[in-house]
């Protein structure tokens, strides 16, 4: 009894030593300060913005399916190769050329080899 | 003397040994962050949209509604007086819950928010405010995760980039349960696509529209990864924003039992351009969230 209230402050050293390395963030443990829901770290949207009124058949906001929804055929027309955003001047962006067929979301149940480098 | 320093070693050396059980224990209660791949890959497809969390002040009751709508199930952690779940579809992390009170007096809106891929957070941030966006928390480490940092888009959009540690998952059409889409609700998507398109990289295609407003598709990868839409209305309160689906197999179903569940159909399910059904509806807290019908074998479309 006398050895362990002589050494208590050692292997409290050890505890506290291997505590403050545990819960650390550099180890992975969850830990104030270092943790994944951090003060600020995530923001509630503003009230007011559910607004989903007019959201009918014809305002569409989804994928299209490949082959199915090319885009706006109107751009068929123009000469340069370059999709026409609707805009009365250039757009912000830089379209897609007008060759380029509108892409489709993944259908397939497993993944497809990727080209090398394609990292 | 040699007698006493090695009792003192071995004492020593059992604080140590006693501080790695107290250790382990505690990492065994608060588990962090799944990665995103296992196992780890090399492959990155920026631009592609790889998680989402839920910011909610009833992660209990949150759980309720998702676990009963889409067959979630929950593995709990903590962190600090904090909590937060991960949501796992056939036991593969699909989604984060995290429990966040709201401030007395203030009126939130809970959210799900949008994560898309990067190989650079520190890069895609200084992109970002180069292009008028906000860094609303700066990148951050997470053991296994990755790098994540959470930036506003200059119409107010909020979004989070990760660079993840583990890769990020291939390109597959995900299981019922799943999200499988992602739109930006804007207040100018020229704009908006322009910023995405520095950022992300993307093809962006103007899709055909006769509702009068602009719709964009942004691209990666030979992919379609998100539209970027105005709002149906005009109204002074619409705020940017974006909306992520999950994929049923049935819209109205679906929609019958997230209000059964305590929730609320926000757009009733509708065709949308893929020819089948859409519709939005609100957990009991009112986050947001799609739903989209996309069978494997359909091939017919919606008239434009």
């Amino acid at each position: 009894m006398k050895t362990l209230r002589q050494r208590w402050p050692l292997f409290l050293l050890g505890v506290l030593a291997l505590a403050a390395v545990a819960f650390s963030p550099l180890t992975g443990c969850v830990a104030s300060g270092g943790a994944y829901v951090g003060d600020g770290e995530y923001y509630y949207d503003a009230p007011g913005y559910v607004v989903y009124d007019g959201w009918g058949p014809t305002y569409r906001v989804g994928p299209p399916r490949d082959d199915h929804d090319h885009h706006d055929a109107r751009h068929d027309d123009h000469h340069d190769d370059h999709h026409d955003d609707g805009h009365q001047g250039h757009p912000a962006y830089r379209p897609a050329p007008a060759s380029r067929a509108v892409p489709s979301i993944p259908t397939q149940s497993h993944p497809p080899p990727r080209a090398p480098g394609k990292d | 003397m040699t007698t006493r320093g090695s009792r003192e070693g071995r004492t020593f050396t059992r604080g140590i040994l006693f501080g790695i059980l107290c250790a382990a224990s505690a990492a065994a209660q608060t588990p962090g962050l799944p990665p995103l791949v296992q196992p780890p890959t090399a492959d990155h497809r920026v631009g592609k949209v790889i998680w989402a969390d839920l910011v909610t002040p009833d992660l209990e009751g949150a759980k309720r509604f998702y676990g009963g709508l889409f067959g979630w199930t929950f593995r709990d952690a903590t962190a600090g007086d904090k909590e937060f779940a991960v949501a796992l579809l056939a036991g593969q992390p699909v989604a984060g819950l995290v429990q966040r009170s709201v401030p007395s007096g203030e009126h939130k809106q809970p959210a799900w928010l949008t994560f898309i891929a990067v190989k650079d957070t520190g890069e895609a941030d200084r992109v970002a405010v180069a292009h008028g966006g906000k860094v609303l928390s700066p990148p951050r480490d997470y053991p296994e995760r990755g790098r994540q940092a959470i930036l506003a888009d200059p119409q107010g959009a909020v979004f989070a980039v990760l660079q993840s540690g583990s890769g990020d998952p291939p390109d597959v059409l995900p299981p019922n349960g799943g999200w499988i889409w992602s739109s930006l609700i804007t207040t100018d998507p020229n704009t908006g696509a322009a910023f995405y398109q520095a950022l992300f990289g993307y093809e962006v295609f103007a899709l055909p529209s006769d509702d009068g407003r602009e719709h964009l598709l942004l691209a990666a990868d030979g992919y379609a990864r998100a539209t970027a839409n105005s709002p149906a209305v005009t109204a002074p309160n619409v705020n940017s924003h974006w909306l992520n689906f999950v994929r049923v197999a049935g819209a109205a179903d679906a929609c019958k039992k997230a209000v059964a569940l305590g929730g609320r159909v926000l757009v009733q399910p509708h065709p949308d351009r893929h020819g089948e059904m859409v519709a939005v509806v609100a957990d009991p807290l009112g986050a947001p969230f799609g739903l989209l019908e996309w069978s494997d074998a359909r091939t017919t479309e919606v008239a434009p």
